[in-house]
């Protein structure tokens, strides 16, 4: 009698547990908390939408909690908390600060709660930064820049929060590439304050503070401001200056060509879509994969870099331009660049990605026949 | 013994002289009364004595020494205080609170003696029994009082530092004659146990009750101190104006008989009123007496349509109920109020933007600023506003100006019904004269007004009739050869009511 | 409600809206939320309030006495960059307490700068602390002009473990409570300042602060040195600052220079949630903190009842505006229904 309670009980429970495997339901927490800015709404965008393309190729239910208002260090902190009290599976987090999360992200990787840092690098024990190398993203125009004005002429830089992490990354990488060329000086340096306008009013200055300016390099959002003041000041030979990878930015450029068949710039991508490639990652930890430890990289030894997606100069322009359906896009859109679930799986294990594992937006799944064992998720979803 | 002597003294606001020559002198068991025209610096002597502004020369002596006080708390050190005029009561704080303020009794030196407050408190408050609601306690808050419960507990407060000296400055404006009559039965007391007490007010006739001397300034000088028992009203009215154009009333020709009603009220009743019926005709001057707050504002109010009411008004033979002044003012009716600070002016505007603001809509928009000017211009001139300019800021002008700006600009609006809510308390006897002159125009050209007044005088010195009111009802109507002192007296006092008189002081005055 | 009666019960207890308030909103939150009182989660959620809860009681003090200090953000940055710069992971106990000592002296003498700003040289308290804010902020840059920074862990654990209290947990009935067997640490700092007000509440100093807050010139006529307790009040503030820095910096475990400056705003609101009304002389800390905890419960809300994400800033402002338009409008309908009663008739 107690024996066969004892077998009706087990297989209860085995049938029960059976029942929420099959679900394979996943709760994942998002925290972002600055609203002001189209590349985080673009950001936030493409989570959602990767999160619905994952469903489909695994079919599994990912359920998205997400927290995103503007708050400061402790309403972030506040916003991981509740995630954690929601018993989230994984967080995927911008962080507003580049230290102030660090215990309360210790908290939850204490409680075995993946943790995905995007678009910035943390050093609390137990996260994943999946980022890209900003470092590398700003030598990359710096090196156009460089070898447009044939390793010789005067530049000024206007960078973003000077002290911000982001910006001291890109702007080391913009004096390695200069120390290579020793023909270019930097005549004026300035903060822009990542915001066009003020982009605009130090490009004014300078054009009337400084003669012969050759070249300037700037980033992001600023570069739209640094062109309008370059056109305004109507000069014969206008400086090169870089450019970004948006939507307003790339309607002007391509306005301008059609005037003046000489211009040119260059648009680095720097993707929204990261938050996507980091719920990939995510998915793909909870389902069980394992991390190669060689994988990492980083300051604080803990980040997977994805590659930049491309960048956008005279040649390709037209070609981007039609793909994407630039000339119909809102102004805010930027280009996107969101690594494959399958890029996914190789960055987890530490192999190179190529150009086929970054995709321009979440699409339809385009790698056929993903047959990532159903025993593995099972298996992953018992721990 | 206590003696103070100021000799002297002068003090000056940037260009302007407040104080030109100020001499008083006091002692203990001793009243003082300090009398003068409103602007002629009775307030700026209190203030220097009181430590609240430093002279500029002259000196102050105590016991025959000189002394300077930098701060009121400095005056209080050495037994001077002051009975202000509403103006050092913090609104939140209770009672109790408020009269040991800055001097609490103290348990184990550090926290305070809330239970002696309190019982002191109530101690004090006991010695104005009977003339205010039992319902009063130390615990009361004081933003729940009335402006005469207000005055009494500044009295409290600078009695509960057992001064040598107290200035009472205008302490008895807001009081009612109960009420002064128990203020002044208590100075009586104080004054024999050795306190030297100088009284500012208006009221003549107070003046001669509590008084031993009057010292009299004029526009910022000594002019005289007599003792009291050697004067005259007149004597001292003439010391105070220059030429002494002393107040003839015009005599009262009787309203025709013929003209129309302005206004029917049936039946009015508020929290305080417990209806009200009279009427109004057209160039009728029409007097609301009776002791404070006997629900006189309330009546005013009410047919202003600012507090909710029940009952039936009649405007010009039209049914109207108004439930916002707005209204009330789209049928020409204008109201003055009586606290021309809190209800009735914008402090730091100019004059031409006080006189203006009714009226806005009338300008147009944009604003006809020309025609504005002219229009407020000819109004300042019939007050003969005494000012610099129509730009200079309300707060330039004395009392009694201001006064007159409150009421000019409802007279922009050409009003048919004027309510008038005790609007000469604190106004000087000259600026009063031009006002009563006001009146009786307005009264020629048609103007129906309804006067309510805490002042006895006027109302039998200027109405046609007058109301009597008494705990809500009107007691008595008095007309014609009615008019007189004692009838108001005996209804102010509720005498006509055999049920409704919990004042036990016998009429005054 | 009887006009006067509802005044002056608010009047009384100006935090009794916001206690209601606050026991509205923690509710909603628990009806989603159902491990809300585990010591724990609570645990977790009053740590992140308390830093804010600090300030705000700066703030009210200074608002109660007829100021205003839109300078405390700045100071918690500043304070907060300098703990982490003369505390490291291996800064020695006594040295700890040395340097908190004097980050709470810079409070003060922030608060000093301010309060003589305003007290003596009368300039006005908005203008006036905007502008040392921004010299508080610069400091803080010029200090750290990066964030990071660490605390030893023993202060962060300090601060973040639950205190277990081992004599209750063999009582009857108190041991079935979990949250009397543990404690969170921010609850005993909450404790601490509310005794500690209860007392001063009854002493001359918090008595002039409110007389010099509601009528100034009243004030000054009966003799209190006005000047010197707006004075004070600005050093107080200052001092609960670098207090409110501290909470945050043990919270966070690290420093950066513009970890305060989002607080200042949030104070002030929370005051006003708290029943205190800005033109002072009125109100209390214990309604101030009350505000910090709602405007924290708002954000839970928020998360726990899946608002969209494009809508949750909007819905967060929209919350705190009726909370904070809450005693107006009740006292607005309460006038109507008196208005109502009195026209509709003879009745009753």
């Amino acid at each position: 009698m107690k024996k066969r309670l004892l077998v009706l009980v087990l297989v209860l429970v085995l049938a029960f547990s059976g029942i929420v495997q099959a679900q394979d339901t996943y709760t994942i927490g998002v925290s972002n908390s600055f609203v002001g800015s189209e590349w985080r709404t673009q950001m936030i965008k493409q989570i959602e939408d990767a999160a619905a393309e994952i469903e489909e190729l695994y079919g599994i239910t990912i359920d998205l909690v997400i927290e995103s208002t503007d708050t400061d260090v402790s309403g972030q902190v506040q916003q991981i908390q509740n995630l954690l009290n929601r018993g989230v599976d994984a967080i995927i987090v911008n962080p507003g600060d580049q230290t102030g999360l660090n215990l309360a992200i210790e908290e939850a990787t204490d409680e075995g709660v993946v943790v995905i840092a995007v678009d910035q690098e943390i050093g609390a024990a137990g996260a994943i930064n999946v980022v890209i190398d900003q470092k590398e993203w700003a030598m990359i125009s710096a090196e156009w820049l460089a070898e447009q004005l044939g390793g010789e002429g005067s530049i000024v830089l206007i960078e973003g929060f000077v002290g911000h992490p982001a910006n001291e990354a890109r702007m080391a990488g913009v004096e390695e590439v200069l120390a290579e060329y020793p023909g270019i000086e930097v005549i004026g340096r300035e903060s822009g304050m990542w915001d066009q306008a003020t982009g605009q009013q130090v490009m004014s200055d300078f054009l009337a503070s400084l003669t012969g300016i050759d070249g300037v390099w700037t980033q992001d959002g600023m570069a739209s401001g640094v062109m309008t003041a370059i056109m305004d000041a109507g000069l014969e030979n206008p400086p090169i200056a870089t450019g970004e990878a948006r939507a307003s930015f790339l309607q002007m450029w391509e306005e301008t060509l059609m005037e003046n068949p000489d211009f040119t710039t260059i648009g680095v991508v720097n993707p929204p879509g990261i938050g996507a490639s980091g719920l990939r990652v995510a998915i793909e930890l909870l389902r069980g994969a394992e991390i190669n430890e060689e994988a990492f990289s980083g300051p604080f030894g803990n980040t997977l870099y994805v590659p930049i997606p491309y960048s956008v100069t005279n040649e390709n322009l037209q070609e981007v331009y039609d793909a994407q359906n630039i000339g119909e896009a809102p102004a805010s859109f930027t280009l996107d660049g969101i690594i494959t679930q399958e890029g996914a799986i190789k960055l987890i294990a530490g192999e190179e990605l190529t150009e086929m594992d970054v995709t321009p937006d979440v699409g339809e799944p385009e790698v056929e026949g993903m047959d990532m064992g159903t025993e593995e998720a099972e298996e992953s979803s018992g721990s | 013994m206590v003696t103070l002597s100021a000799q002297h003294l002068v003090k000056r606001y940037g260009g302007v002289v407040a104080l030109a020559d100020g001499n008083l002198e006091v002692q203990s068991g001793q009243v003082v009364a300090l009398i003068g025209a409103n602007g002629s610096g009775k307030s700026t002597l209190s203030k220097i004595i009181t430590g609240v502004v430093a002279p500029n020369e002259g000196q102050l002596l105590l016991d025959g020494q000189s002394v300077s006080f930098s701060s009121p708390l400095a005056a209080r050190q050495k037994g001077i205080t002051a009975v202000y005029q509403e103006l050092s009561l913090v609104p939140e704080m209770s009672i109790s609170e408020n009269i040991w303020l800055s001097h609490e009794p103290m348990r184990y030196g550090v926290r305070l003696d809330r239970k002696a407050m309190q019982k002191r408190a109530q101690e004090l408050l006991d010695l104005f029994k009977g003339t205010i609601p039992a319902s009063l306690t130390p615990t009361t808050p004081v933003y729940d009082l009335t402006p005469d419960e207000r005055q009494i507990v500044e009295i409290l407060k600078a009695i509960s530092q057992d001064p040598q000296l107290v200035i009472f400055d205008e302490a008895t404006a807001s009081l009612d004659s109960a009420q002064v009559t128990r203020l002044f039965e208590l100075i009586e007391d104080w004054k024999s146990a050795g306190m030297a007490i100088v009284f500012v007010s208006h009221r003549m006739d107070e003046i001669f009750r509590v008084a031993d001397q009057a010292t009299v300034l004029r526009n910022g000088s000594h002019v005289g101190t007599v003792d009291i028992a050697a004067t005259s009203e007149r004597q001292l009215v003439q010391m105070m104006i220059e030429g002494a154009a002393a107040l003839e009333r015009e005599a009262r020709e009787p309203v025709a008989a013929g003209a129309p009603i302005r206004l029917d009220v049936r039946d009015l009743t508020t929290e305080k009123l417990r209806g009200v019926s009279f009427d109004l005709r057209d160039g009728e001057l029409l007097g609301i007496g009776g002791l404070q707050g006997q629900g006189q504002s309330d009546l005013l109010l009410a047919i202003f349509g600012a507090i909710p009411f029940q009952g039936a008004l009649t405007l010009s033979g039209r049914r109207v109920h108004f439930s916002h002044p707005r209204q009330a003012m789209k049928q020409d009716v204008a109201f003055v109020p009586g606290d021309r600070g809190n209800e009735g002016l914008l402090l730091i505007r100019s004059i031409l933007d006080n006189l203006m603001l009714p009226s806005l809509r009338e300008f147009g928009t944009p604003l006809r600023m020309q025609r504005a000017r002219s229009e407020a211009g000819a109004v300042s001139d019939d007050l003969s506003l005494v000012m610099a300019s129509l730009d200079a800021p309300v707060n330039s002008l004395s009392g009694g100006n201001a006064q007159k700006v409150v009421i000019g600009k409802w007279l922009l609006r050409d009003p048919k019904l004027l309510l008038l809510n005790d609007p000469t308390k604190g106004v000087d006897v000259g600026a009063k004269g031009e006002f009563y002159k006001l009146l009786a125009d307005l009264r020629h050209q048609g103007t129906a007004i309804l006067f309510y007044s805490s002042d006895d005088e006027e109302l039998l010195g200027l109405c046609d009739r007058v109301l009597v009111m008494h705990d809500g009802r009107i007691s008595a109507e008095l007309a014609g050869e009615n008019v007189t002192r004692e009838n108001l007296v005996a209804a102010s006092m509720g005498a006509t009511h055999h049920d409704a008189s919990h004042h036990k002081e016998e009429p005054t005055a | 409600m009887n006009q006067a009666n509802f005044r002056r019960l608010l009047a009384r207890n100006s935090y009794l809206f916001a206690l209601l308030l606050l026991i509205v909103v923690v509710l909603i939150n628990y009806s989603r939320q159902d491990n809300l009182f585990d010591p724990s989660v609570l645990n977790r959620n009053i740590r992140v309030f308390l830093p804010l809860a600090i300030l705000a009681v700066g703030q009210a003090i200074v608002i109660i006495g007829g100021g205003i200090d839109l300078s405390v953000g700045a100071m918690v940055s500043l304070c907060n960059a300098l703990l982490v710069t003369w505390i490291t992971p291996e800064t020695a106990g006594g040295d700890i307490l040395l340097a908190i000592g004097l980050v709470a002296l810079v409070g003060m003498a922030a608060g000093l700068l301010n309060g003589i700003a305003v007290a003596y040289l009368r300039l006005q308290p908005i203008v006036t602390t905007y502008a040392t804010s921004f010299i508080f902020a610069g400091l803080a840059l010029t200090i750290l002009p990066r964030p990071g920074g660490q605390l030893p862990s023993d202060m962060t654990g300090l601060y973040r473990r639950l205190i277990e209290v081992e004599a209750f947990a063999n009582i009857p009935i108190i041991q079935d409570i979990s949250i009397l067997r543990e404690i969170p640490p921010a609850f005993i700092v909450i404790a601490i300042i509310l005794l500690l007000w209860a007392f001063l509440r009854q002493t001359r100093l918090v008595q002039y602060i409110y007389a010099s807050g509601d009528n100034a010139e009243a004030a000054y006529t009966t003799g209190i040195p006005v000047q010197r307790i707006r004075l004070g009040t600005y050093v107080i503030s200052g001092f609960f600052a670098a207090m409110a820095a501290l909470a945050l910096t043990m919270s966070l475990g690290s420093g950066s220079p513009t970890s305060g400056d989002a607080m200042t705003l949030d104070s002030i609101v929370a005051v006003v949630l708290g029943g205190t009304r800005l033109r002072g002389g009125q109100g209390g800390i214990a309604g101030a903190m009350m505000g910090v905890v709602i405007l924290g419960v708002i954000r839970n809300i928020i998360s726990f009842y899946d608002v969209p994400t494009w809508s949750q800033t909007l819905v967060d402002a929209l919350i705190i505006l009726i909370a904070l338009a809450g005693p107006g409008f009740v006292r607005y309908v309460s006038d109507l229904i008196r208005r109502y009663r009195l026209q509709g008739g003879r009745a009753a």
